[in-house]
């Protein structure tokens, strides 16, 4: 019975196509809204949980700062960080620091910088920061320990800085000098290292051409902390953690929060922060959770509306058809009958807006991801989602218009005119 | 046939022991089924000795199919008064107590001015309208005190309807149009167009058994309707002024394919006209004046389709020569 139903729907639809397309259109474009933001908002968290997976989320950053308004500048002491060390240890894969100090054009030979060169920011680094910072090497090594406390003029550069001044060769790079600018002078740096470099979409978006994207030039932090003037350039005022594998960095964030505030509990109103990655991540997969929900919400009254739309469309229908129902009745059809026609017509209407909205809503977010340099992802949800609150629509607003027709006399639809 | 639950061969004994049965029965809930049920085996029974469709007519010959089951009472209604607006200052009775039958096999015919409620007592013995008091019985179920749905069961199954107004189905093929009420009866779609087209052949629609209800005359749009009427092997036709919007040529081609469903096929109808013509070619004519049968004669005319059909000899059938006349 319901499969001739469907039959008996698809071929009035039919017989009206302009009408059932209009009335469509409703759901259709709630369905295909609801269905884009989903699709963004999944792509999105999507690509987050493959950062975290990349960056490793056992991440926690540290810092300090003078929260009083004093000039006086707080840093993590030597003696600090051993107890730091020294409690946490076992759970502490590795402790990164890093320092930015000012950079510029690269180059080797002073005859063609203005062909041969490459952009880069100067960081001054521990070999901590090698695996906090995600840093994978390709040629040579990481710093001495000669190299650390002197703070020697050494370097570990990018491998796109390998290719522009090296011709890509990384192993040639090694015990080469590269000349980098400092302020008005320039320091000669022995490269003992090349790191994989990957760029990104992110490098290229505002124009960027790829001999201009800056890389970082990385060298012993005493090397930059050392040539520094000033009292934060000179200290670790931050630092970075990499819990071991397996640990719970929600917990351990917070534990050294409270151990840190201890430290400098001699200090006047430090301002401590602690934050994981994980924590963050978690925070923004919250914060996209509640955008992808209001901007659902907007999508859930264009269905309301389609909604209503089908609904008056059935009415409308169902007193064009009134003849048809008497004679239906007339000839031997129950109530039930009437109404599961009219209810089936309606969730046949609503169900294929539904799927055109999910094919819709696909193509949308896709565009969407694709602006965003996201890669597409699509829940299987957001399918039962679609047909799911179709056919919930088309029960729901087919329901009245169809109960009012199976009631009808008989002999009142026969005479309507 | 096509829609026998249940093949019995009931003697016109055992249908009247059958029904007192039922009539005995005290608890009313199990009532509406065992009538429904009922109702449904004695149309097996009939039906069962009358073949199927395409070999009804070569059977005519023999008369047998013809004959079966002739003169038992199908329908009677006793002091059926209708009224409207009970209760109210307008209180209006139409049907002042009506008595009448109809026995299996009949063609009957009833006249009447208009506003005599020859409409409302069509729509009454149709199921489709309750009566103010009286009784009702519809093979000797008393029609009147059952639900809703069992009502639209025995129209579906006992009663087929031929309107003046045709009220075929928009945009629907002649062949759906007369599946329809196969559908209510829950017949598989194949078996249902099969039917539907034997039913076309025999009304002589079968070319246009495609075509929508708009690309029909008046007179191929009331054959549609007419093999609609008989889908279900209904034990009656109820014929509401069927040719009352048609020429008086075309009346003639609709009412010889009356006769001949009644001659060849044994079908028992009820008409309402209001062309005396028409009407004294019928077995009875009851005159309905003032929501009163005041008067039951016998029909004078012989009809054409009798004429026809002993005029043929050129090898045409019956049917052939009246179909060809529209």
């Amino acid at each position: 019975m319901i499969l001739e139903n469907i039959r008996l729907a698809l071929h009035n639809l039919a017989a009206n196509k302009m009408r059932t397309f209009l009335t469509m259109l409703g759901v259709i474009i709630g369905i295909a809204a609801v269905i884009a933001i989903l699709t963004l908002g999944t792509s999105t968290t999507k690509q987050m949980e493959k950062q975290q997976a990349q960056n490793g989320a056992n991440n926690i950053s540290v810092y300090v700062y003078n929260g009083s308004g004093s000039d006086e500048v707080y840093w993590f002491t030597e003696d600090q960080m051993t107890k730091l060390i020294d409690k946490f240890g076992d759970q502490i894969e590795a402790i990164g620091i890093s320092n930015y100090a000012n950079g510029g054009k690269a180059y080797t030979d002073p005859a063609k910088m203005d062909t041969e060169y490459s952009n880069c920011y100067k960081m001054g680094v521990n070999n901590g920061y090698f695996s906090t910072g995600n840093v994978k090497m390709v040629a040579g090594k990481t710093f001495s320990n000669d190299a650390l406390v002197n703070g020697s003029n050494v370097a570990v550069i990018s491998s796109l800085m390998a290719k522009r001044l090296f011709n890509g060769d990384n192993d040639s790079a090694i015990g080469k000098q590269v000349i980098v600018p400092n302020g008005d002078d320039v320091t000669n740096y022995t490269v003992i290292g090349v790191y994989n470099y990957v760029i990104s979409s992110y490098d290229l978006k505002s124009g960027t051409k790829e001999e201009d994207i800056s890389t970082d030039l990385l060298v012993p932090f005493l090397n930059v902390a050392n040539a520094a003037t000033d009292e934060y350039s000179q200290n670790v005022t931050s630092f970075t953690i990499q819990a071991k594998a397996g640990a719970d960095v929600i917990s351990m964030s917070s534990d050294i929060k409270d151990y840190v505030t201890f430290l400098f509990k001699d200090k006047e109103s430090p301002s401590i922060g602690v934050y994981s990655d994980k924590e963050m991540i978690e925070e923004n997969k919250k914060e996209l959770q509640k955008q992808t929900t209001t901007t659902s919400l907007i999508g859930a009254i264009a269905l309301l509306v389609g909604g209503i739309g089908v609904m008056n469309i059935m009415t409308v229908t169902i007193t064009e058809r009134t003849r048809e129902i008497g004679t239906r009745k007339a000839l031997g059809a129950p109530n039930s009958a009437i109404r599961m026609q009219f209810i089936i017509e309606a969730i046949v209407m609503t169900s294929l807006g539904g799927v055109i909205g999910l094919i819709v809503g696909i193509i949308a977010g896709g565009i969407a991801c694709k602006l965003q340099s996201l890669p597409l992802y699509v829940p299987f949800s957001s399918a039962a989602l679609a047909v799911g609150v179709s056919l919930a629509i088309g029960i729901f607003f087919g329901y009245y218009p169809a109960n009012k027709a199976a009631k009808m006399d008989p002999i009142d639809a026969l005479r309507y005119e | 046939m096509l829609f026998h639950k249940k093949r019995e061969t009931d003697t016109t004994e055992d249908k009247a022991g059958s029904r007192n049965d039922a009539d005995s029965k005290a608890g009313v809930n199990s009532k509406d089924d065992d009538i429904i049920r009922e109702v449904e085996e004695q149309t097996s029974a009939e039906a069962d000795s009358s073949e199927v469709i395409g070999d009804a007519a070569s059977d005519a010959g023999s008369g047998s199919a013809a004959t079966q089951g002739k003169g038992n009472e199908l329908i009677r209604l006793n002091n059926i008064k209708k009224a409207y607006y009970i209760g109210t200052e307008n209180e209006l009775e139409v049907l002042h107590g009506v008595t009448l039958n109809v026995n299996e096999g009949e063609f009957t015919c009833i006249v009447g001015e208009s506003g005599s409620g020859k409409s409302t007592l069509m729509n009454t013995i149709g199921l489709l309208d309750r009566p103010t008091s009286g009784e009702y019985f519809i093979r000797g179920i008393d029609v009147a005190k059952i639900s809703d749905d069992d009502l639209s069961h025995i129209r579906n199954r006992q009663i087929g309807f031929v309107f003046q107004t045709y009220n075929l189905i928009a945009r629907t093929s002649s062949l759906d149009n007369v599946a329809m009420p196969m559908l209510y009866a829950g017949v598989p779609l194949k078996e249902r167009r099969a039917r539907a087209a034997e039913l076309l052949e025999l009304v002589g629609m079968k070319e246009r058994m495609n075509h929508d209800p708009s690309e029909l005359s008046g007179g191929q749009k009331q054959r549609v309707a007419i093999a609609r009427a008989l889908a279900n092997d209904p034990a009656i036709i109820l014929a509401d002024e069927p040719t009352g919007a048609l020429d008086s040529q075309t009346s003639q081609t609709v009412m010889d394919i009356f006769h001949k469903l009644h001659e060849e096929r044994g079908c028992t109808i009820l008409m309402i006209t209001h062309s005396n013509k028409l009407a004294e070619e019928c077995d009875r004519i009851l005159t309905l004046v003032d929501g009163r049968i005041t008067g039951e004669r016998a029909g004078t005319e012989a009809h054409e389709y009798a004429a026809a059909k002993t005029a043929t000899d050129d090898g045409k059938t019956a049917t052939e020569s009246i179909l060809e006349k529209d």
